[in-house]
Formats: structure tokens, sequence, C-alpha cells
């Protein structure tokens, strides 16, 4: 034995460990980006595409309309410029009084045809009160808004970071708006469609509205956001995209309620948090500031949908005509309530100027193109006029072209 | 097929005849494991290759019940991990949530209340999670000699968290021949392919003796593992389909939904979404014979996993089909060193000295395509420990001897962990305030035991013992996210004892009564986590738990039979469990989360009861035939309170009746041998409250199985080796209740080895 040879059997050995311990290393975190930026987006704008725009595109889609960019310079890079002002000094959404001759239809909860159920006390009685994770949601909404929209300043690209961290959070808003669907439109796509299966949302965007229209709207914000692009302009297209997510999630949540009970609190938190019908939170803070018998309104009829469930108590509802008359009352509230919302929106658009004023409109166009089904349905023409208007630049526009046809197919919540 | 039933092994006493003094029951065919030297022995190594080397004694507190695999097994059967090699151990229940990660139950509980150790170096680390956790996966099968399970509490003299039992793990060891002064080397290379999962991989192993007192193993493994392959899905309560894992439908992901309904007209369902994995392993281990009873051995071992999904949350139910959790990294790296000696003293007859080093370290990733984000993370721990084990010299007086096993062991754990959120749309990057655990967290425990073993003439033996343990955990406050500083101490006094009647030969009864302990570890402390169940929040006021295992059993040992029958009882005090949490209102994902958890301490006791029966028969012509029969039933309080709950409902992921039969033939002079066996489990429908929310657990419970596996080779010594193993004969879905996936379809693996 020499040592010679035993070297030159384990010496080859030690060195390949060696090798492999190298190899195996772990791997380093990830770096930050340089402070203020929260990225390179490089120069990413959102653009309207009403001709071309496909479902995979990036960036705020209209159909039916020639869309054109709308966004020009306003870069803040977050070191030196003076923001424009944010969503606070843009001054306040105007209440629009309920027309007096809108009266609740006899059916309409709460009223004695709905016989004994806890909701007739105007409150909510959860199924599960402890589980209602939708409240951290609404209450993430709220987190946002206070960092973009309703901040005393345009927002800066670090506030779209958080904001866009506190969207991203595991269970938070992204998860939900990335499958959800509009239950409005089941009817419309095969049996079984699924909106979490890969490439349904492409086939099926207008019923995956969450993936398939909402998603795209709030990436392209948030990147153009932290890019410091028209902060004010994104800012407004991020609370659109949401109103239009929870506009969309009450009614799916009071659709699922019927074989989960649990998706009725959800409704109710998806509308309004655990808010009381006086401190209305997410969506029902944006109601109540527009018209606040449109909100109370939109209340009475979550909690209709509650008293339907409460009513028909198996775990898989079978009182559907009641049901359907739940979904009818929540429906035309939450119509009425977002369709005030807009027309509110169009007024103080109409009133403004500037950065104001261009944000304005991007919220119009976003959370217009999610009411767009709503006004199809009363009135498809009008529908396509909306379109069309919503498609451009607001160039041009009387406030008196939008808000007219609101009033006149949603007159009464 | 060598697992060994009944009690603990003993180096010394062959597995020959019926019992005389106390019982050493081994039906290993294996190499011998022993851990305390104790004077020269000769055996066979797996290979057949003579080796000599200084014995050891094992470590495995005695008087209780065992089983055990050896190298041997793991090449017959094939195994696709050390947790799978262990299957066939009586009363061991083998959970895998994922395809690279499973989790060993012993007696019904597992996690934190199962030990492992690595040559006496616990694997258990500070963050090992309440539940099933991955890291016996990162044992390399292949570098281990023997696997001892000791079932039943064994606390006192192997420490913390041994509740439910123990496993000690022997790695393989140089061959060694202190008669030939002379380099020797035995290559070997090893080739595996697995067709359910197209596992290929393959080792490259270097057995060098350098001279006659120094040797050194060298091996290094890779595979790549692909989408495992199942019979199908499993159906819950009214065809119903728990919701992982999800199947790749040509090319598409398929999930079902919350109501378990399967999406219409997909055709067969069988590749399993969420599962392969690629894995690197290597090891070294030198060992130098200082005389012939003492040895010094350094050892190191290297395991790396890399893109290993984890099946339940890939995607997270009811999440796009696109998301995916994956552990992209998870690697275990140790090193340490080994004293084994025999100084022949009377208080010190021999000792094991080992000191070392091991880092845990996980990367996670949690891929959100469709949005654009990553949610990723990091989280790793570094342990320095040091243990010993000691046996006094025997003494005898009369008809009385009397022999003590001693020690003490000392574990420092230092954490460090981070999260972050990935955009990827713009490459943007923010780090939370802490990860699942908080930066710059510790722990340290240690502990001193003494076990004295009295004989009390031929037919009754004695057993007893204390161990005084101590542990300290320190995490500091981290303000954003309103964490507390957790400034943790917990004391622990236990003890136990064991008689044992070997009343008529060939028949022994044996009576054990063991306190357990486990102090709340800095997961418990301070973990915030989803879970397969819900997200879990810290809870910095737990108390250690405790449990009292009241065990008796029967034993028969004759030249051809060993049998055994084991019945329990483990009362639980101060339980921890999960149970509805208030989230703070700062953290936001815990409030979004629709099950927030907390572990707290139950009141109450809750009972683990069962009973594992085990028989080996070797017939003639070189075949044997082994069988098991396994029962757990566990009850503790309900977490949940209020109208319409009960009060007492059954403890999570509690295994099923369940058991094995296994009929084998080995032919020694050729190298052939061939088998089969069947397992059995029983349907589970005994749910916890969160059982009945899990998404691994089908609606109703999990249905039972029957399982057939065949099994044949030729191995020549110094030579080759050829290895074929059929799984799932008869292609029927299965699920080992508690897991994500479901088990392997009909598929070969195949073994080939060449060797000097």
């Amino acid at each position: 034995m020499t040592v010679r040879k035993q070297s030159r059997i384990l010496m080859p050995s030690l060195a390949g460990l060696s090798l492999l311990s190298i190899l195996a290393c772990e791997a380093d975190d990830p770096k930050a980006p340089a402070q203020g930026t929260g990225g390179q987006s490089g120069d990413i704008g959102v653009v309207l595409d009403g001709a071309g725009g496909g479902p995979g595109d990036r960036g705020v889609v209209l159909d039916g309309a020639g869309g054109q960019p709308v966004d020009s310079g306003g870069v803040l890079d977050g070191a030196g410029d003076q923001p424009p002002p944010g969503g606070a000094d843009m001054g306040p959404l105007p209440d629009l009084p309920v027309p007096p001759m809108c009266v609740a239809a006899a059916t309409d909860f709460p009223s004695e045809a709905w016989g004994l159920c806890p909701a007739q006390d105007g409150t909510l009685h959860a199924f599960e009160p402890e589980n209602i994770s939708t409240i951290a949601r609404i209450d993430a909404w709220t987190s946002i808004a206070e960092l973009l929209w309703e901040a005393p300043a345009a927002p800066r690209p670090e506030a779209f970071g958080q904001a866009r961290v506190i969207y991203a959070q595991m269970e938070g808003l992204d998860s939900r708006v990335s499958r959800r669907d509009d239950r409005h439109l089941t009817a419309t796509v095969p049996e079984g469609t699924n909106c979490r299966d890969a490439g349904v949302p492409e086939l099926y965007p207008e019923y995956c509205v969450g993936p398939g229209r909402i998603l795209p709207i709030l990436t392209a914000a948030f990147d153009a956001g932290q890019a410091g692009v028209l902060p004010t302009v994104n800012a407004a297209r991020i609370e659109a995209a949401l109103l239009w997510f929870l506009y969309v999630s009450v009614y799916k949540e009071a659709v699922t309620c019927t074989t989960t009970k649990r998706d009725c609190d959800s409704a109710f938190a998806y509308y309004t948090g655990d808010g009381e019908r006086g401190a209305p939170e997410g969506l029902a803070r944006s109601i109540n500031a527009a018209s606040t018998e449109g909100h109370s309104r939109t209340f009475d009829a979550v909690l209709a949908v509650h008293c339907w469930r409460e009513l028909d108590a198996p775990d898989v509802a079978v009182d559907l005509p009641r049901r359907d008359l739940a979904l009818a009352q929540l429906d035309v509230a939450l119509d009425f309530g977002v369709s005030r919302i807009l027309t509110s929106r169009v007024e103080r658009w109409a009133a403004a100027n500037g950065a104001a004023k261009e944000a304005d409109w991007a919220f119009l166009q976003v959370l217009g193109q999610g009411f767009l089904r709503a006004i199809a349905l009363q009135d498809a023409d009008v529908a396509i006029a909306v379109a069309a208007v919503l498609g451009g630049d607001g160039t041009g526009v009387l406030a008196e072209g939008l808000t007219g046809p609101l009033t006149q197919l949603f007159p009464c919540p | 097929m060598a697992y060994a039933a009944g009690m603990n092994v003993h180096a010394d006493e062959p597995p020959e005849g019926p019992a005389e003094g106390p019982v050493q029951h081994d039906v290993a065919e294996g190499p011998v494991q022993h851990d305390v030297a104790e004077g020269p022995v000769q055996h066979d190594v797996a290979d057949g290759t003579i080796e000599v080397v200084a014995p050891r004694k094992t470590l495995s507190p005695e008087g209780h019940a065992t089983g055990a695999i050896t190298h041997k097994d793991v090449d017959r059967e094939l195994p696709r991990s050390l947790p799978d090699a262990l299957q066939v151990i009586p009363g061991l229940w083998i959970q895998q949530t994922s395809h690279g990660q499973a989790s060993p139950f012993i007696r019904g509980v597992t996690g934190q209340r199962v030990l492992i150790l690595v040559d006496g170096l616990r694997l258990n680390h500070t963050l090992f999670r309440q539940g099933p956790n991955q890291y016996l996966f990162t044992v390399d099968s292949q570098s281990i000699d023997r696997v001892e399970v000791v079932r039943g509490s064994a606390s006192t003299e192997l420490g913390a968290d041994a509740l439910g039992g123990a496993i000690l793990i022997r790695p393989r060891d140089p061959k060694l021949d202190p008669h030939r002064d002379e380099v020797i080397w035995h290559p070997r290379l090893r080739f595996r392919h697995a067709t359910a999962d197209q596992d290929t991989g393959g080792r490259v192993e270097s057995d060098l003796q350098l001279n006659d007192s120094t040797a050194v193993l060298l091996g290094v493994g890779y595979r790549e593992v692909g989408l495992l392959e199942a019979s199908g899905p499993v159906h819950g309560d009214g065809g119903r389909e728990p919701q992982s894992p999800c199947f790749e439908v040509d090319g598409e992901v398929r999930c079902v939904g919350v109501e378990g309904q399967a999406p219409p007209d997909l055709g067969p369902r069988r590749l399993q979404h969420g599962t392969g994995f690629d894995e690197l392993t290597a090891d070294l281990r030198a060992v130098h014979r200082l005389d012939a009873d003492t040895r010094l051995t350094a050892a190191a071992y290297v395991y790396r996993e890399f893109d290993a999904p984890r099946t339940d949350l890939c995607p997270p139910p009811e999440a796009p089909s696109e998301e995916c959790f994956t552990y992209t990294e998870q690697f275990r790296t140790q090193a340490y060193a080994k004293l084994e000696a025999g100084p022949k003293l009377a208080a010190l007859n021999r000792l094991q000295l080992a000191a070392g080093y091991q880092r845990f370290h996980d990367r996670y990733s949690l891929d959100r395509p469709r949005s654009s984000v990553r949610l990723g993370g990091r989280d790793d721990v570094d342990m320095w420990e040091a243990s010993l084990f000691a046996l006094s010299s025997r003494h005898t007086m009369g008809p009385l001897a009397l022999e003590v096993r001693y020690g003490a062991s000392l574990t420092y754990e230092a954490v460090s962990s981070a999260a972050w959120t990935q955009f990827t749309s713009n490459d943007s990057l923010f780090f939370g305030s802490r990860g699942i655990y908080v930066d710059g967290s510790s722990s340290k425990h240690g502990g001193v035991f003494v076990a004295p073993t009295l004989d009390l003439g031929r037919d009754l033996t004695l057993r007893t013992g204390t161990r005084l343990h101590h542990a300290r955990a320190d995490s500091p406050a981290e303000t954003e996210s309103g964490t507390t500083a957790v400034h943790q101490s917990f004391t622990s006094l236990v003890g136990n004892a064991g008689l044992e009647w070997r009343f008529v030969s060939p028949l022994a009864a044996s009576v054990n009564v063991e306190q357990g302990f486990r102090p709340p570890n800095l997961d418990d402390l301070t973990s915030r986590q989803a879970t397969g169940r819900g997200y879990q929040l810290e809870n910095p006021d737990l108390r250690a738990e405790t449990a009292l295992t009241i065990e008796a059993g029967l034993h028969l040992r004759t030249r051809r039979t060993t049998a055994a029958i084991w019945a329990y009882q483990m009362r639980l005090t101060d339980t921890m469990e999960r149970a509805r949490a208030d989230c703070p209102t700062s953290d936001f994902e815990c409030r979004a989360n629709r099950a927030p958890l907390q572990l707290v301490n139950l009141d109450g006791v809750s009972t683990i009861e069962g009973v594992d029966a085990e028989v080996m028969v070797k017939l003639p012509y070189d075949l044997t035939v082994r069988a098991f029969l396994s029962r757990t039933v566990g009850e503790g309080q309900n977490p949940v309170e209020g109208p319409g709950e009960a009060k007492r409902v059954p403890l999570s992921r509690i295994p099923p009746l369940n058991g094995h039969l296994d009929l084998g033939f080995e032919h020694a002079e050729s190298g052939v041998y061939a088998g089969a066996r069947y397992a059995y489990a029983d349907e589970q429908a005994r749910l916890s409250p969160s059982d009945r929310t899990d998404v691994r657990i089908p609606f109703g419970g999990t249905p039972g199985y029957h399982q057939v596996k065949l099994r044949a080779g030729l191995r020549i010594p110094a030579d080759f080796a050829l290895g074929l193993v059929m799984e799932n004969v008869f292609d029927s879905s299965y699920r080992v209740h508690g897991s994500g996936v479901n088990g392997s379809a009909r598929g070969l693996m195949l073994n080939m080895e060449v060797m000097r």
C-alpha cells in the first residue's frame, strides 16, 4: 500500500464531493430594487385598444369602439416631481337623490311577505360569524384606497408598491380576482366551465370576468403606478377595477349561497365588509357616497339574500323561488348603486380639469366597461353607444350623454 | 426483507434458539445494528462482503416494541425514499402530503411527536411543524445501514419529542478489514428507474479501505422524478373527490371544486399534478479504528431536493390551476464526528460521543402567473449538537445483575427566515417584515438521563430511568407584524419503569410505563404560515405537552417463529392542537383565511390506544412469512366549543386498521430472491374537526384499500445486482389516509448495480 495509491483514489473523490457542495449551494434571496421606483417597469403605459385588443393583451380593453391612448406624459420617478392632487383633492362626489316616484316593490325585503327571519331586524346575523374571511379583503380594499385614491396627494410609486403587496397577499383580493366569474353569464358558457382552468378566461373573458377582464387592468395599472406613470389616473383605474370586482362578487356569492351557506356572509361582506348600515365599507362606501338611498336599498337587498337562506335552512337551498326573488332585488339595487357611482363620477369629471379629469375619465372607462352588461340588459343599443363613448378619451363628450342613459335605464333601486 | 419484530435488537445475541435471559428479539436478516463498542464481531454487510469493525450495541432504549429495516431491505424493496422504505415496519404509517415529502406516524402521532436521530444526533429541529413534515425525506435511503423504529414513548433515554416513538438511523459504514493493511477499493454503480413516476437516477459509490485502520465511503446520487401516475382519483362519500390532487389530462390541469364534483367528460385521470422533483445526494463517511474497542467516525451528508411542489397547494384549493406552491430548495447538510470506545471501566464500559453541525434550508415559492405574483420565502435553521450515550459494566451480585445506561445531550439552534412578494410583470420586489419565523430566533435544549437495568434472576428484568431536560426558546419582537417577543423556558423531569417476565420459554411478557414530553418549539411559539388546514398563527404562551404511555407486550421466540403483540395506551396532557384563532388586526393574511388557527394546549386528557401484532415464520425451502396488523384509536377534547359540538372528538389523522402479509424467498447461495407483499388498510372515517376540512382527506373519510406488490431479483456480491418490483399489481386507486397524493399506479421499478 502506498500513500500515492491512496491519494489517486481518495483525492478525486474528495474533490468531487467539494465540487458537488459548491454546485449545490443555496440560491441567494432575490435582490430588492432600487429605492423609490419599486421596480424597473420602464415605459409601461395603459392603453385603450378597442380595435385589436385580444383577451391576452395587457391594458384596459373596451370592446366595440376604436379606443385611443389616453395617457400622456406624467411620469413620476419618485424623486423630485411635484405630484398632482390626489383623490382626496378631486372634490366630493355628488350624492344623487332617488327620484320620488321610486317605491319599493311589494315583494322587496324587508316586508311582511318575507316572513320572520332574523335579518328582518335590519342587521346581519352571519351563519359563520367567526369565518367571514371576506371582511379582511374589504379591509385590504380600504387600505389600498387610503394609499391610492383617497391619499391626500397623488400616490408615489412606493404607495403603489405597498398597495400591490396588500392586494397580492395570500387569500387576499388578488386570489379572488384571479378566479372570479360573473354568475349573470352562466348560461353563456358550457356547463362545467371553470375559470380556474388555464385557458378558460381567454376563451370566456366576460364570464371569467376576474381573470379575463379585471386582472389585466389591475396588473397594468399597478405596473404603471409603480413606474410613476400617471399616478392619479392609475389609482383611479385600480379603484374602478376593484369596484367592478366587488360588484360581481356580491352577486356571485349570493348565487353560490344556494349550496354554501357561508357564501351569504361573503355576499354581505363583499358589499360592506363588517360594516353596519351607517358605516359602509368597500362597494357600499362608494355607493353611499353617490347615493345614500342607493346604499340603503342595496343593504336591504343583501339582507334579503340572508333572509332567504335563514328561512331556507337545508345545506342545499330548496326554496329557489324565494332565492330568485332575493337575487332580483339584489340585482336591481346593485345596478342602481353602480349606476349612481358612475353618474356622480361623470358629473365630477365634467367639472374637473387636468390630472383629476383624466383620472375620473379613466375610472369611468373601467367601471363603465364593467357595467356594460347591465346596460345592455336594459337596452343593447345604449350599451353600444356608451361603449363607444367610453372608448374615446372624453374629448367632446357631454356629461349628459352618459348620465342621461344611466338615469333613464336605472331609475330606482 | 428483514424487518425486526418484537423488542429491541442486541448485537451480541444471535437470533437463534429460545430466549435465555433477557429477551433479545431480532428477526433482522441484515447486518445487526449496534452503536456502542463492545468487542470485535464479524458480520455480513449488505453486498455480502465480510466486514470487521468495532462492534456497537444498540442505543435504543431497551424493553420497547421495535422494528427495523436494513440496507438489504432497501436494495430489495426499491423504495422511493427512506420513509417509503419504513412502510414495512409494524405500527408505522407513512403519510405523504406530496410526492417529495413523507412523514412517519408512530402509534398515531407524527411530526414533532416522533423523534428522529441520525447516529445519535437529532434530526428534529426547532422548526418541525405540528403535523406531518418532510424532513425524514432528506435522509437518502442509499446512505443508511439500518433504521430502527421504537414504538411508544422513549423520552427518558432519547429525549424530547419521543412521545409516539423514535426513529434511529444508522448510516452505512465503509468496509474495513483490520487484518488487511492495504488499499482495497469497492466501487459501486447503481441505476434506477420507475415507470409510475419516470424516476430515473443513479448513484456512484466508492468504498475505499486505505489501510488496516482507516476506510472511507463516498457516494454521490442524482435522480429526476416526474409526475406520479395514479390509478385514478379516490372517492369519498357520495362519490365526491378530494380537492387534492389535481390531475393532468392531455397536458391540462384539471381540478375538482369545493363540492368534490369532477369536471364532466374528462376521461381517465391518472397523472397527478403537483408531483415530481429532482434530488441530489452526497455522503462521505470516514472511519478510523484506533484499537479493537475504539474508533472515530467523521461523516458528512448533503441532501438537495429541487422543485418539489406541495401537492395540496398545487394549486391551492379553488385557486387558478396555474398556481403552485413549490419547495424550490429543500436542503439538509450535516457533518459530525463520533467517537465509539470501550474503556471497560466499572462505570463506563462503553460510550458513544458525537458532536456535529446540521443545517436545514427551505426555499419556497407560490407562483401565481395569472397575476404576475410570486410569494417567496426562505427558512433556515443551523443546529450545533452534541450527545453522549454510555453504558456501565454489568455488575452481578448473586442472582442480581445491574447495568446502567446514561447520557447527555445539548443542542443549540439558530433560525433565519425571510419572506417576500415579487411582481413578475415589472420585476419589483418587496420583503415582508418577517418570514414564517422571526429572523434571529434561537433555541437551546439539553438534558441528562440515567437508566438502570436490573436482572432479577433468569426470568425477570426490571428497567427504569429518569431524565431531566431543559429547553429555552428566544425570539425577538417584530413590531410591524405585531409579533411579540418570546423568552420561554421549559423544564421537564420524566421517568420510566418496565418489567419483563420470561415466564415460560419461549414466551415472555413485558409491561412498561413511560413518560414522554415535548416542549413547544419555535414553530409552535412563533410561526405564521399557511398550512393544509388554514392559517396558523403563533402562540407564545404554549406549555409543554406530556404523555404517559402504558404498554403491555407478549413475545414468542423460537428457532423458526417470532411473534409479538403489544397493547398500549398513551394519555396526552396539555396536548397541543390547532384551534380557531383571533387574528391580529394587522395580519391581513390571517384574517383573509377562512380558517385562522393557533396551537393551544387542550384541557383534559387526549388518549391514543391501540394494538400491534406481528409474526414471522421461517418455512422450509428458504421461504419466510411475515405479517402484522396495527390498530389505533385516538380522541381528545374538541377544540371547537359551542352548541351542537361534541365534547370529545377523534384526534387528527389517526391511521386506520392496517396490516401487511409478506411471503419471501431468498436463496443465499445463488443470490436469487423473490417475494410478494399484500398491504391492507381499512376505511378511516373517524375524522377530527380539522380532518373534515382538510382537502387531503376525501369527504367522509379515506376509503380502505388492498395492494399487492411483487419483487424479484438477483444479487451476486462483489459483482452485480438486478432487482425488479411491480407495484400496485391490480392497478387500483388508493390513498394513504392523510396524504395529499394518491398511491402510484401499477408500475415497474428497476434497479441495476455493478460493484466490485
